[in-house]
């Protein structure tokens, strides 16, 4: 038994030099298309998971490819911006912000304007509800264009990341496969690679296929997953507006409309950016209509007063004094401040569709999904991209533990912890802002009574608001 | 304190302070059924007469216990098969062992590689569990079993990996490396094995010599405690199914005093022991104070090099 060991075993363990040389150089010349992460969607969250992936020390020696199926987007010189604002904009939390320092991809955008103070209000009823931090000058959320954000993620990538991340435009899945865990025929070989056809017949293989494919995934609908979702029966109007004169510019404001919020985001100390969510026909008017009348109705939808329920008056004083028992509190009579009035509208106004979406599952083995992929929202709590964002900071926390534990990078056990902790986030913000959407979509009274007397009652009671706020910055 | 110990398997019966004049001692350590044994009997190392004796030699201990795991083989590496509470042990284990081996500065902490130029003995590997998180952080492992069966699908399921080109695997037995003279390992790994060896003294010795000085021991097995009957035998096997019934001989369990006169005798000085919490819920385990069913522990073999100068 010795003596055979000796022979076989002991001169396989010494030359095992010998072996790793031949099988790395094997693998490294018979195929390019193995990657060990492939991230399927170039956009803000696929670019930011790109960044973040490209960045880690832990994957550092691997292969990282991003697929995109647009063509690379124009180059954008962040320090001398376009004169003309983008007009989708997105709403960033500072703990996002913190996020897109780490990776390098925040200071390069030299325009953004940071929101201190938000202000919330109903045109069925008085109530107004502030948002400031008690530091005036500490910002909420910060207001950054689409296109200067997509733009410093690339350079980041194309700039610092080109030894592990590689780009591939213009590129369409066709097809996708991934193993099944449960029902393999043979547990004792590995679990095999995701794979992705390519519209020119490419096949790239993979250990961990990341799904940043938006709203509308690819993905997802080749795989049949099944999703909670409707459509809102509205559709987001956007476009830059200038002010009639400069004022001090770090003040969000929203009011809810029956037919749905309108909100003007902070861009600079002339203009803001606007979001309207109206019905699909008034959106087309919208688009189509003079400058000069789109004007009137944004400055009559802040300005002008709705017939209010004398019913609804009466409760709301009695809810104040009932809660002014109990609470005195001087700082919560809030005075209601109208916002700077508009004179004109910088390039066009365009719209997109809203709706809801929740997928049943964030993860399968050797995929995972980030982004609008698994979750739409209604933008009237600004918080899509920053889930997106908070998606991308969980897996790759997931990733790189699961790597420094010697785990395989596209195992199940390791993406459920992912799936676990971004279900914890997800729910309740996309619980909350639907329900928001609804009470405050119709002019009845009894949802007027409801979201008068709730509005008060959080403006009253400080630690709620807090704690409110607390889960909108992370 | 005289120490009493089976003149069959060596492990350490019973410590006298001082020997009474007609206490007559049976050397060789013999068993109860268990019932009687388990539930009703305080002190566990105390033996006396009694009317069924069992004797088990090493070979054919080994072959029991390896026929035992041959027909797992199959699914061993299903994550939510037989073997589930292994596969999930690893988040305890693969850290504790990464950590454990760069404090005594073995390897690099917080990069891709950790545990790059190190090389590990897994002692009883099975189908590579443990073995392949280990070669992915860079170590250079080499597994051995006494089930064939077993190492043949651990070799299945190495070679489509190409991260796992350091990873070898060799059908032979300790005694086998031990007799080989030449080898060292900075460290030796031998994961829930103890509990099946019966020769135990004899099995953390061999594994002690193979270490280089200063070289880790990680050992992880089960208690021998009042607990651990309840726990570990009775509703994992019987109750719950988190393994299958007969996997594990109470009798067979190592207490952490048993384990540390062992390794005391190899050498190796414990730096750091940790129970393991297991949750059949939802099949996690967690660290925590209490020894009492699973524990895991780092050993290092003492520089014998340094103490002579000193």
């Amino acid at each position: 038994m010795l003596k055979q060991f000796k022979k076989v075993g002991l001169s396989q363990w010494k030359n095992k030099q010998l072996i790793t040389i031949t099988h790395r150089l094997l693998t490294s010349q018979s195929n390019n298309e193995d990657y060990d992460v492939i991230i399927a969607g170039g956009g803000l969250v696929g670019g930011a998971m790109a960044c973040a992936l490209g960045k880690s020390r832990y994957l550092e020696k691997k292969k990282i490819l991003m697929l995109e199926g647009r063509t690379k987007m124009e180059e954008i010189d962040l320090k001398n911006p376009p004169l003309n604002y983008d007009c989708r904009v997105c709403a960033i939390s500072p703990g996002n912000v913190e996020f897109l320092k780490d990776i390098n991809s925040w200071d390069n955008v030299t325009r953004k304007c940071s929101v201190n103070r938000m202000q919330v209000w109903d045109a069925c009823s008085d109530v107004v509800t502030h948002f400031n931090k008690h530091n005036m000058s500490e910002s909420l959320c910060w207001i950054v264009e689409n296109n200067l954000l997509q733009a410093s993620l690339n350079q980041t990538i194309d700039n610092e990341l080109s030894n592990n991340v590689s780009v591939k435009y213009n590129s369409t899945l066709t097809d996708c496969f991934i193993p099944n865990n449960y029902a393999r025929s043979d547990t004792r070989t590995p679990l095999p690679p995701a794979t992705v056809t390519l519209s020119d017949g490419t096949i790239l293989r993979t250990k961990l296929l990341i799904a940043a494919d938006g709203g509308n995934s690819f993905i997802s609908r080749c795989l049949n997953m099944n999703k909670l979702k409707w459509n809102y029966d509205q559709h987001a109007v956007v476009a830059t507006l200038n002010f009639h004169e400069p004022c001090d510019n770090f003040v969000a404001w929203q009011r809810f409309l029956p037919s749905g919020p309108i909100a003007l985001l902070p861009l600079s100390n002339t203009s803001s950016s606007l979001v309207w969510s109206t019905s699909r026909d008034h959106a087309e008017e919208l688009k189509n209509i003079s400058t000069e009348d789109f004007v009137n109705q944004i400055n009559n939808a802040f300005w002008k007063e709705h017939p209010r329920d004398k019913s609804v008056e009466m409760l709301q004083e009695m809810t104040q004094s009932c809660l002014n028992l109990f609470i005195s509190d001087e700082s919560s009579i809030s005075s209601l401040q109208y916002p700077p009035s508009i004179s004109g509208v910088q390039g066009g106004v365009f719209s997109f569709p809203l709706g809801f979406s929740h997928s049943d599952e964030y993860v399968r083995p050797r995929l995972a999904f980030i982004g609008d992929a698994i979750h739409r929202i209604h933008p009237l709590a600004g918080q899509g991209l920053n889930l997106g964002m908070r998606d991308v900071k969980s897996l790759l926390d997931v990733v790189e533990t699961s790597l420094y534990n010697g785990m395989d990078i596209g195992s199940l056990q390791s993406l459920l912890r992912y799936e676990s902790d971004r279900q914890r986030g997800n729910l309740p913000m996309l619980t909350a802002v639907d329900g928001i959407k609804k009470l405050y979509s119709t002019d009845k009274l009894p949802a007027v009574v409801l979201r008068t007397v709730g509005s008060i009652i959080f403006n009253k009671l400080d630690p709620i608001k807090e704690r409110f706020m607390k889960e909108a910055v992370i | 304190m005289l120490n009493i110990s089976c003149h069959s398997c060596g492990r350490l019966l019973t410590t006298l302070s001082s020997v009474p004049k007609f206490y007559n001692l049976r050397k060789i350590h013999v068993f109860r059924p268990k019932f009687t044994r388990n539930l009703f009997c305080g002190n566990y190392n105390r033996h006396v007469s009694r009317s069924t004796i069992r004797f088990m030699t090493s070979q054919s201990n080994i072959e029991y216990e390896a026929e035992k795991f041959s027909k797992l083989a199959a699914n061993w590496w299903d994550e939510n098969g037989n073997m589930k509470a292994l596969h999930s042990m690893n988040h305890v284990r693969v850290p504790f062992i990464r950590d454990g081996l760069i404090s005594m500065g073995c390897g690099e902490p917080f990069t891709s590689k950790p545990l790059h130029g190190i090389k590990i003995l897994e002692v009883g590997c099975g189908a590579g569990v443990l073995c392949e998180p280990l070669a992915r952080l860079g170590a250079s492992v080499l597994g051995i079993d006494a089930s064939d069966h077993v190492l043949d699908v651990a070799k299945m399921h190495r070679d489509g990996d190409t991260e796992l080109s350091d990873l070898q695997y060799i059908d032979a037995d300790l005694e086998d490396i031990v007799g080989a003279g030449t080898l060292r390992f900075h460290a030796v790994v031998a994961s829930e094995v103890v509990e099946h060896v019966e020769h135990k003294m004899k099995f953390i010795n061999n594994c002690c010599s193979l270490l280089m000085p200063n070289g880790s021991l990680f050992l992880s097995t089960i208690n021998r405690t009042q607990v651990s009957y309840l726990l570990a035998v009775l509703m994992a096997e019987e109750v719950l199914g988190v393994v299958p019934p007969g996997t594990h001989d109470w009798d067979m369990f190592v207490t952490t005093d048993e384990i540390k006169s062992y390794l005391n005798q190899g050498n190796c000085e414990i730096q750091k022991i940790v129970g393991m919490n297991y949750n059949p819920l939802n099949n996690k385990w967690t660290k925590c104070q209490n020894t009492n069913v699973n524990y895991i522990l780092h050993a290092v073999k003492k520089d014998e090099t340094n103490a002579d100068t000193l």
